[in-house]
């Protein structure tokens, strides 16, 4: 059974002015263990169907299944808690938390005690390749790549099955591209995540296990290079 | 738990404009206890107004013209004494006297001018004379001015008359008393007999020579209630010539002219034909009434303009908690992508700014408290109704601001 399904899914903004249909009719299957990629130019509805992916909204039409069950029948928030974390361009930590803190945070949403969630942040911000010296610092103080991988590491910390990335690398020079996306790799060969990485990149989507490419909001041909 | 630490945290971290706020409630709870302060003392003013300014009343004849030498029904004299809105009543009766037993029978033999006491008066205090000072007064052993208050059978004399009718003080002495009526309602006295009684001299007063004294000098001074007592067992009708009280409840100023109405006493009609009858009232209500109106007023309209402060103070914390919080918008929509509910966001800040908030109170009340003594109830109604109004508007703000799309931030922030 695959990780999430997406069945005939659709999505339209709807502003006071106007509708804008960003995803059409996608379906597709995504499977734990592998790094899938989501490829296509900017307004392809690629981040709109990731952020359909989180929960952080229902389709307009269609349904996302997890596991088998239906997005729209579970907990979103606790899903995002407990099964699927996401990873932003901008990283998007707590710039008024320090790395170890932004590590620790949905642990303590999780209510889990202020000791174990120090142990276990610093575990994560070790797998991602960073040393103890980045525990006290603020996002304001590290480099992208740092900050991405504390990202990422705040989004293993709550110890969920599915990771989310929405153009991980846009905001890193090539040598911390290349160590984020063999990050991506591991988690998703060795730990047995499932992620899925929105990218304008071509050397991303070529690290992919599978790539789904969309335009005007619909998987080209049957979406799979 | 999380939410309040959570809470704590960001309050200390968010310094700048957790102090702005801590500053502002400050601001807002000083404003209040001034204001409400304000309400509160004028209250208490107007309900220690009746100690401050005293309402004296009196009964004059219809005309205002007279306050003593008057026919004063007993009726109102009792209803004084029993009305609720009174309180130090003082009344007196004027009657005469003559020394030594004068059977009624040989009344018409005498005139007013050989009377040895024309001059005799009945008080229920002896403050009741109000141009005779205690001092002016000597009891002998065993007797003060409360026997006056009795209705037993003993007088003061004047000096000057024990000495030229040979009497002593601490004598008992037969006199024979004349009450006083006005027959014809004019000024002219008449005499009538009323019986012959011993009396003990228990005191002697000094000669009042005041120019403006309300009376001429009286010569004998008696306890009035015993006057009442021998016209209730002579069957003849009591008058007082003179009354006059203080209003013990002033708040209840309607109330107290009411009864006076039902006792038959009217408002004085400067028109009307000089009379000794005792039947208008003279209460001296202007003062009082002019302060308590004017507290009234400023009461009324502190009181009415409380809603209006406080839908601004409601709107003081919807504005200074909305302009804080609308740059927070990205953390919160990160708080939500990783699964904070909207539920616990608005919790999370509303913590966070109720803490601020009582820590703005608490400087306030510092403050207050440093330049003036402060009441717990005082301190209580300004916090909770500040508390109240301002924690409303910051939970309008933080509805309005939890009213957006994750998605929308987010992918603004890439």
């Amino acid at each position: 059974m695959s990780m999430l399904s997406v069945r005939g899914v659709g999505y339209i903004y709807q502003s006071k002015y106007q509708s804008i249909e960003a995803v059409k009719n996608v379906s597709c299957d995504f499977h734990s263990g592998k790094l899938y990629a989501v490829t296509g130019p900017s307004g392809s509805g690629k981040s709109t169907l990731l952020s359909l992916l989180a929960g952080l909204d229902l389709p307009t039409s269609g349904e996302i299944l997890v596991e088998g069950k239906s997005m729209a029948s579970l907990d979103r928030d606790r899903y995002r808690r407990e099964i699927a974390s996401v990873v932003y361009q901008s990283f998007n930590l707590f710039p008024l938390l320090t790395a170890l803190e932004n590590v620790m945070y949905p642990m303590e949403l999780l209510g889990k005690k202020k000791s174990e969630a120090v142990e276990t942040a610093i575990q994560m911000i070790g797998e991602v390749g960073l040393g103890e010296k980045i525990y006290q610092q603020f996002p304001i103080m590290m480099s992208g790549g740092e900050q991405q991988r504390v990202a990422i590491a705040r989004a293993l910390s709550a110890g969920g099955k599915i990771l989310l990335a929405d153009e991980p690398t846009g905001n890193l020079d090539s040598a911390n591209e290349e160590n984020v996306v063999e990050l991506l790799r591991t988690l998703a060969h060795k730990q047995g995540f499932l992620v899925i990485v929105i990218t304008h990149n071509p050397y991303v989507a070529e690290q992919a296990d599978e790539v789904y490419r969309m335009r005007d909001g619909e998987l080209q041909t049957d979406g799979r290079v | 738990m999380f939410a309040i630490r959570n809470a704590l945290l960001n309050a200390k971290r968010h310094k700048l404009k957790s102090i702005l706020v801590i500053l502002a409630c400050m601001l807002i709870v000083i404003f209040l206890f001034l204001y409400i302060g304000g309400l509160e003392a004028n209250s208490r003013m107007l309900e220690n107004l009746p100690e401050a300014i005293t309402i004296p009343a009196r009964i004059s004849n219809l005309s205002g013209t007279l306050s003593t030498g008057m026919m004063i029904k007993e009726s109102v004299i009792k209803g004084i004494e029993e009305s609720d809105y009174i309180a130090d009543y003082f009344y007196t009766a004027e009657l005469g006297a003559a020394l030594g037993a004068i059977p009624e029978d040989k009344v018409s033999e005498m005139e007013q001018g050989r009377m040895n006491f024309p001059l005799c008066l009945g008080v229920n205090r002896l403050s009741a004379y109000t141009d005779l000072n205690e001092e002016d007064v000597t009891f002998i052993d065993g007797y003060g001015p409360e026997m006056l208050e009795s209705d037993e059978p003993v007088c003061i004399v004047r000096d000057r008359d024990l000495a030229l009718w040979q009497i002593n003080t601490g004598d008992t002495i037969d006199l024979t008393l004349f009450y006083i009526i006005y027959p014809n309602d004019n000024a002219v006295k008449d005499f009538r007999w009323m019986g012959i009684y011993p009396v003990k001299i228990i005191g002697s007063s000094r000669d009042i020579v005041k120019p403006d004294a309300e009376r001429r000098s009286m010569q004998v001074i008696f306890p009035v209630k015993w006057l009442q007592k021998l016209s209730h067992q002579r069957e003849t009708m009591f008058f007082a010539d003179a009354a006059r009280f203080r209003i013990a409840k002033p708040l209840e100023l309607n109330a107290f002219k009411d009864e006076m109405k039902e006792l038959g006493l009217m408002s004085v009609i400067s028109q009307a034909k000089p009379a000794q009858r005792g039947i208008a009232l003279i209460v001296s209500d202007e003062t009082f009434i002019k302060a308590a109106t004017r507290l009234k007023e400023n009461i009324s309209l502190m009181k009415s303009f409380m809603p209006f402060l406080l839908i601004v103070v409601g709107l003081v914390g919807f504005v200074v908690s909305y302009l804080l919080l609308h740059s927070r918008k990205p953390e919160f929509a990160v708080m939500r992508s990783l699964g904070v509910s909207k539920k616990s966001c608005f919790i999370i800040l509303f913590f966070e700014y109720a803490i601020l908030d009582l820590a703005g109170s608490c400087l306030g009340v510092l403050a207050i408290a440093a330049f003036s003594s402060l009441t717990v109830s005082l301190t209580a109604v300004v916090v909770t109704l500040f508390f109240c109004a301002y924690m409303a508007g910051t939970a309008a703000a933080l509805v309005m601001l939890n009213r957006f799309s994750v998605m929308e931030v987010l992918s603004a922030l890439d």
